[in-house]
């Protein structure tokens, strides 16, 4: 990294807050950010995208610092508008419908155990046993069932929408560990 | 309805793409200067892939969901995680008893210690009429029953599992329901080893529809008839597959009939497949 790119990113930081722990967790907070637009726009490489969003950012931030009045992350977001959701509608323009290439497929092929499977039973198993149980409680019936997560969160001593984010939470580690596990997506 | 309703029902529109540009943006800004709002349509997007997996969208929902899912590799990635977890939910989940439950134990575990004779000998009579109905009742409908068409129910139902090959499955790919079935019978051979007949129809629509499928003898005879089949989602693809257990085919010619269930609930005209199936040595 140059000189230059160093001075602007402590520049970026010292932007988004002058305490350098809360800039940190405020840039964090916006990349994962981009990266979640991006995923949700349909993105083949979202986090690519977040990452030359931050660059072209980065580049101009001695101008921006002078004459930006606003919240930083809404400038992020300009710039992901302008350049980011362009390249999506030309990543969009590739339709993979090749029906006549489907088969049923070899024997050969289908050998292989599902991969998200295996690493889910490796990465539930780093959980804590009370969070490993919670998650397999709050899943494990057919269906969504209203009542059974109001008992559930009852018992817990939670309010529903209280369990719903703990869930959430137990859920995104399982999932980082998950995508960690799977490697990048093709 | 509720304002944190209305939230939600904003939040699932956007993840299924039916918002226009400018709401969209307006939701993308809210999510990347607000972390609490961020999580909740992380939250959201977990339910709405939860309830995909188990079949529970409206058909509209369906529709979008399948057009903004299948498409980028880390739609497809969450779909698989949400399918994953929910099969090793269905078969690792701890025991647990709601409580609704348990006061219904300690209620019948009261009645079952009382100390009154003539209540212990009316509930003794009671528990031997209940068990003998049972065994009578399951007696006279097990043997009505074809246990292969239970198979055949278990095999197909949604989320049921998709069978790995191995030498006791013939897998059969048709043409795809668009092509409603057309051209000469396909044949399948079956030998002694094989338990289960899995055919395989590429569904154009992208899961969008539900169907029903019926098998019938070239004499016209009904096999079985199979009610609400969803296409399942196999590599990049929407794929019918229909699971059938060997013994329900003999050497013979049969149709196979597919049928396109309308938002109205009445079907379009049928996909016919000719099917020839003939015992291997």
């Amino acid at each position: 990294m140059t000189e230059n790119w160093e001075d602007n990113f402590d520049a970026l930081l010292t932007w988004l807050d002058p305490d350098p722990e809360k800039a940190g967790r405020k840039y964090e907070e916006i990349r994962h950010s981009l990266i979640k637009i991006f995923e949700w726009r349909g993105a083949f490489d979202a986090e690519e995208l977040a990452a030359e969003t931050i660059t072209r950012v980065l580049n101009k931030v001695p101008e921006i610092v002078k004459r930006y009045d606003g919240d930083p992350a809404l400038y992020f977001y300009g710039v992901a508008k302008r350049f980011g959701f362009e390249v999506l509608r030309r990543q969009q323009a590739r339709v993979d419908e090749d029906l006549e290439k489907l088969r049923a497929p070899s024997i050969d092929e289908r050998n292989d155990r599902e991969p998200e499977y295996e690493c889910l039973d490796q990465c539930l198993a780093q959980l804590s046993p009370a969070d490993r149980e919670l998650i397999l409680s709050y899943y494990q019936q057919g269906e969504p069932n209203i009542d059974h997560r109001k008992e559930l969160a009852s018992r817990l001593r939670k309010k529903p929408n209280a369990l719903r984010v703990k869930v959430h939470r137990i859920r995104e580690k399982l999932e980082t560990c998950m995508n960690k596990c799977l490697g990048k997506p093709e | 309805m509720k304002e944190s309703e209305r939230k939600r029902q904003l939040i699932r529109q956007y993840l299924l793409g039916e918002l226009d540009e400018n709401d969209q943006e307006q939701l993308e800004q809210r999510v990347i200067t607000n972390p609490d709002y961020k999580e909740e349509v992380l939250i959201t997007e977990e339910e709405l892939l939860e309830e995909f997996v188990n079949g529970t969208l409206s058909l509209r929902e369906l529709e979008s969901f399948n057009k903004m899912y299948s498409s980028s590799p880390a739609h497809k990635r969450k779909v698989k995680i949400a399918q994953a977890l929910n099969r090793y939910a269905s078969e690792h989940s701890p025991v647990v008893q709601p409580m609704a439950q348990k006061r219904r134990a300690r209620l019948l575990i009261d009645l079952f210690t009382t100390k009154n004779r003539f209540h212990q000998l009316s509930l003794a009579a009671l528990i031997a009429i209940v068990i003998g109905g049972s065994i009578l009742a399951y007696w006279l409908i097990s043997h009505q029953r074809n246990p292969n068409y239970d198979a055949l129910l278990k095999l197909n139902q949604f989320g049921s599992e998709l069978l790995q090959p191995d030498s006791s499955l013939v897998p059969v790919a048709l043409p795809a329901l668009l092509f409603r079935g057309a051209g000469e019978p396909k044949n399948i051979s079956i030998t002694k080893q094989t338990r289960t007949v899995q055919l395989w129809l590429p569904d154009p629509s992208g899961g969008a529809y539900s169907f029903r499928a019926i098998l019938k003898r070239n004499d016209g005879s009904e096999v079985f008839t199979l009610e609400d089949l969803r296409a399942r989602q196999i590599d990049q693809h929407w794929v019918l597959v229909l699971q059938i257990p060997a013994e329900m085919l003999t050497p013979q010619g049969y149709q196979l009939e597919i049928y396109e269930k309308r938002a109205d609930g009445t079907f379009e005209s049928p996909s016919t497949y000719p099917l020839n199936v003939a015992a291997a040595p």
